[in-house]
C-alpha cells in the first residue's frame, strides 16, 4: 500500500467514523418524532372512534379540548419539543380516559333514564290498571246489586203469584166440597 | 430644598408611581390559574367522597397534581401550575365519572328490581282486571241473558194470554155453535119426529112453521148468528113438537086403522087358508064379523066333535093365538028339526065342546065367548038333507071394528 492510498483510506475511515458519529443523534431524533407522530396519529384516529362512540353527544367540549390538545401536540412535535409533546400526549391520553368514562357514564345515565321512564310507564300502567281495576269492580258491583234487588223483586213476585195459586187453588177445593163449583174465567 | 425642587418633586413621585406599583405587583403572588379555580370547584362535588373510595389512585394523583399546581402558582411558574390542574382536572373528573358510572350501575340495578317488581306487580293486576273484566263481561251476559228470558217469558205470557184467550173466544164460539148445532138437531129430531106422524099431513101449519124455523136458524148458524140459530132452533122444535102432539092422536088412529084393516085382511086370509072352513065378513052396525063357519062337525044330534076334526080345531086354535087382540065368539047353530029348546041346548052344548077343545089347544078362555043359536040364522036351506047338514054348523066369529 502507497502512502497515498493510505491517506486516502484513512480519510474515507475518517470520514465514515464522522458521518456514523454526526447521523446517530439524528436518526435517534427522527425515530423520536416518528413515534411522537405515530402516537398523534393514533390518538386522532381514537378521537374519532370516540365521537362515534358519543352516541349521546355527552362529551362535545372534550372532545373538542382533546383536538386542540392534539393540534398543540402536532405543532410542538413540528417545534421538536419532544418533551412537551409527550406532556400533551400524556394529558390528551388521560382525557381520553375521561372521555370514555363519561361516554360511559352517559351511557348509562341514558341507560338509567330509560329505567326510570320505564319504571314510571309501568308505575303509570299500574296506576291506570288500578283504575280500570277499581272501575271494573264498582260496576260489577253495581250490577250484582242491581241484578240482586231484581231477583229479590222477581222472587216476590213469585211468592206471591204462588200465594194467589195456592189460594184460588184452597177458594177451588172450598167451592167443591161445598158443591158449588163456581165459573171458570 | 428649593422652590424648583419643591415643585417638581410630586411630579417625580407621580411618574415613579407606576414603576414602584409594578414592583410590588411583580413581588405579589400571581392570579390564580383558571384551571386551579376550576379544579378547587370540581373538588366540592358531592361526589368526590365517592370517586375517592372508587379510584383512589386517580384521586391521590389529582391532588398531588393540584398541590404541585398550588405551588408552582406560588411561585409564579404559571404554565406549569396550569397544566398540572389540567391534568389534575381531567384524573378528578375521570375518578368523578367513574363514580358516576358505578353510581349510575347500581341505580340502574335498582331501577330494575324495582321495574321488573313493577311489572310482576302490572302483570298481576292486569290479570286481576283481566279476570275482573272476563267476570263482568260473564254478568253483563247473565244480565242479558236474563233480560232476553225476562222479556221472552213476558212476550210468551202475553203470547200465551192472548193464545188462551183466543181460545176462550174460540171456545166460546164452539160453544155456542155446538149448543146452536145441538138446538137446530133437536129441532130436526123433532121434525122427524113430526115426520114420524105424518105432522105435515095432520098439523099441516104447525109442520110448515117448524120447517121455516128450521131452514132459518140453520141460515143463521151459516152466517154464525149463534144466538138468532138458537133462538130460530128452539121456536122450531116448539112447532115440531106442536105438530107432533096435534098430528100424532091423527096419526096413531090412522095408523092403527091401517094397521087393524091390514091384521083384518090377514086374519081374513089365514081363515080363508083352513080346509074345511067358510069364511065369510060381516058388518053389524060398528062391529065387524069374520066368520069361520065349520060345518059337519057333529054327528046327528051329539054335542061331542065327532072324530077327524083335529086338524080343523088346530088351525082354528093356531089361527086364535096368532092374533090374540080379537074376541071370539063360538056359536052353535043347528037345522030347524026339532024342538026349538033342545036345538038350542044342541048348539050350545056343541060351542061349549068347541070352547074347550080350543081351550085344550093352549087358547086362552078369556077372549072366548060360547053360546047356541039353535036353528036360527040358517045358511043353507033346511029342506034339502045337504042343506041341513051344513046348517048343523059351529061359527067362529073374530070381532072387530
Amino acid at each position: 500500500m502507497t502512502a497515498r492510498s493510505r491517506r486516502t483510506l484513512q480519510l474515507i475511515v475518517t470520514a465514515a467514523l464522522c458521518a456514523a458519529f454526526g447521523a446517530g443523534p439524528r436518526a435517534a431524533r427522527a425515530g423520536e418524532e416518528d413515534d411522537l407522530q405515530r402516537e398523534i396519529d393514533t390518538q386522532r384516529v381514537s378521537v374519532a372512534d370516540l365521537e362515534r362512540l358519543d352516541e349521546l353527544k355527552a362529551t362535545g367540549d372534550e372532545i373538542t379540548q382533546l383536538r386542540s390538545w392534539l393540534d398543540e401536540a402536532w405543532n410542538l412535535r413540528s417545534k421538536h419539543e419532544y418533551d412537551q409533546v409527550r406532556e400533551v400526549l400524556e394529558r390528551t391520553r388521560k382525557q381520553a380516559d375521561l372521555i370514555r368514562a363519561k361516554i360511559t357514564a352517559s351511557k348509562l345515565r341514558a341507560q338509567a333514564n330509560a329505567r326510570e321512564a320505564g319504571l314510571a310507564d309501568v308505575r303509570a300502567r299500574i296506576a291506570r290498571t288500578q283504575k280500570a281495576l277499581a272501575d271494573t269492580i264498582k260496576k260489577k258491583k253495581a250490577i250484582e246489586g242491581a241484578e240482586k234487588t231484581t231477583t229479590e223483586k222477581s222472587a216476590d213476585k213469585s211468592a206471591d203469584k204462588s200465594a194467589d195459586k195456592s189460594a184460588d187453588k184452597s177458594a177451588d177445593k172450598s167451592a167443591e166440597k161445598t158443591g158449588d163449583k163456581g165459573i171458570a174465567p | 430644598m428649593t422652590k424648583t425642587a419643591r415643585r417638581t418633586a410630586p411630579r417625580i413621585a407621580l411618574a415613579l408611581l407606576p414603576a414602584v406599583l409594578s414592583i410590588f405587583a411583580g413581588c405579589a403572588t400571581p392570579p390564580k390559574p383558571r384551571e386551579l379555580e376550576a379544579y378547587d370547584l370540581l373538588r366540592k362535588s358531592a361526589n368526590l367522597q365517592d370517586a375517592s373510595k372508587k379510584s383512589p389512585d386517580l384521586v391521590a394523583g389529582a391532588e398531588k397534581m393540584a398541590d404541585r399546581s398550588r405551588e408552582e402558582w406560588q411561585s409564579n411558574d404559571l404554565e406549569e401550575s396550569r397544566r398540572d390542574a389540567i391534568m389534575a382536572n381531567i384524573k378528578l373528573k375521570t375518578a368523578l365519572a367513574l363514580s358516576e358510572q358505578e353510581q349510575l350501575k347500581a341505580k340502574i340495578q335498582t331501577l330494575s328490581a324495582q321495574q321488573a317488581k313493577a311489572e310482576e306487580e302490572a302483570s298481576d293486576l292486569s290479570e286481576k282486571l283481566a279476570n275482573e273484566n272476563e267476570k263482568l263481561v260473564l254478568l253483563q251476559k247473565y244480565v242479558e241473558a236474563r233480560k232476553t228470558a225476562e222479556a221472552d217469558k213476558q212476550r210468551l205470557s202475553a203470547q200465551m194470554t192472548n193464545e188462551q184467550q183466543k181460545a176462550q173466544a174460540d171456545h166460546e164460539r164452539l160453544a155456542l155453535q155446538l149448543a146452536s148445532e145441538q138446538k137446530i138437531a133437536a129441532a130436526q129430531l123433532a121434525l122427524r119426529t113430526a115426520d114420524t106422524v105424518d105432522a105435515s099431513k095432520f098439523a099441516k101449519a104447525e109442520y110448515s112453521a117448524a120447517s121455516d124455523m128450521l131452514a132459518k136458524a140453520s141460515a143463521e148458524l151459516q152466517q154464525n148468528d149463534y144466538a138468532g140459530a138458537q133462538a130460530s132452533a128452539e121456536v122450531a122444535k116448539k112447532n115440531a113438537d106442536k105438530a107432533t102432539e096435534m098430528a100424532k092422536p091423527l096419526y096413531e088412529q090412522a095408523e092403527q086403522a091401517s094397521q087393524n084393516k091390514a091384521r083384518d085382511e090377514a086374519l081374513a086370509r089365514d081363515a080363508s087358508a083352513i080346509s074345511g072352513a067358510d069364511v065369510r065378513l060381516e058388518r053389524r052396525g060398528d062391529l065387524q064379523r069374520l066368520v069361520i063357519a065349520v060345518p059337519e062337525l057333529f054327528s046327528k044330534r051329539k054335542p061331542e066333535i065327532a072324530n077327524g076334526h083335529d086338524a080343523v080345531i088346530d088351525a082354528i086354535a093356531q089361527l086364535i093365538k096368532k092374533y090374540p087382540t080379537y074376541p071370539v065368539q063360538i056359536i052353535g047353530y043347528t037345522d030347524n028339526r026339532g024342538k026349538a029348546s033342545e036345538l038350542l041346548a044342541i048348539s050350545a052344548a056343541r060351542a061349549q065342546s068347541v070352547y074347550s077343545a080350543l081351550a085344550s089347544k093352549g087358547v086362552e078362555t078369556k077372549r072366548l065367548m060360547a053360546s047356541g043359536l039353535g036353528g036360527d040364522d040358517p045358511r043353507f036351506d033346511n029342506k034339502t038333507a045337504p042343506g041341513r047338514a051344513k046348517n048343523n054348523r059351529i061359527e067362529i066369529v073374530f070381532l072387530y071394528h
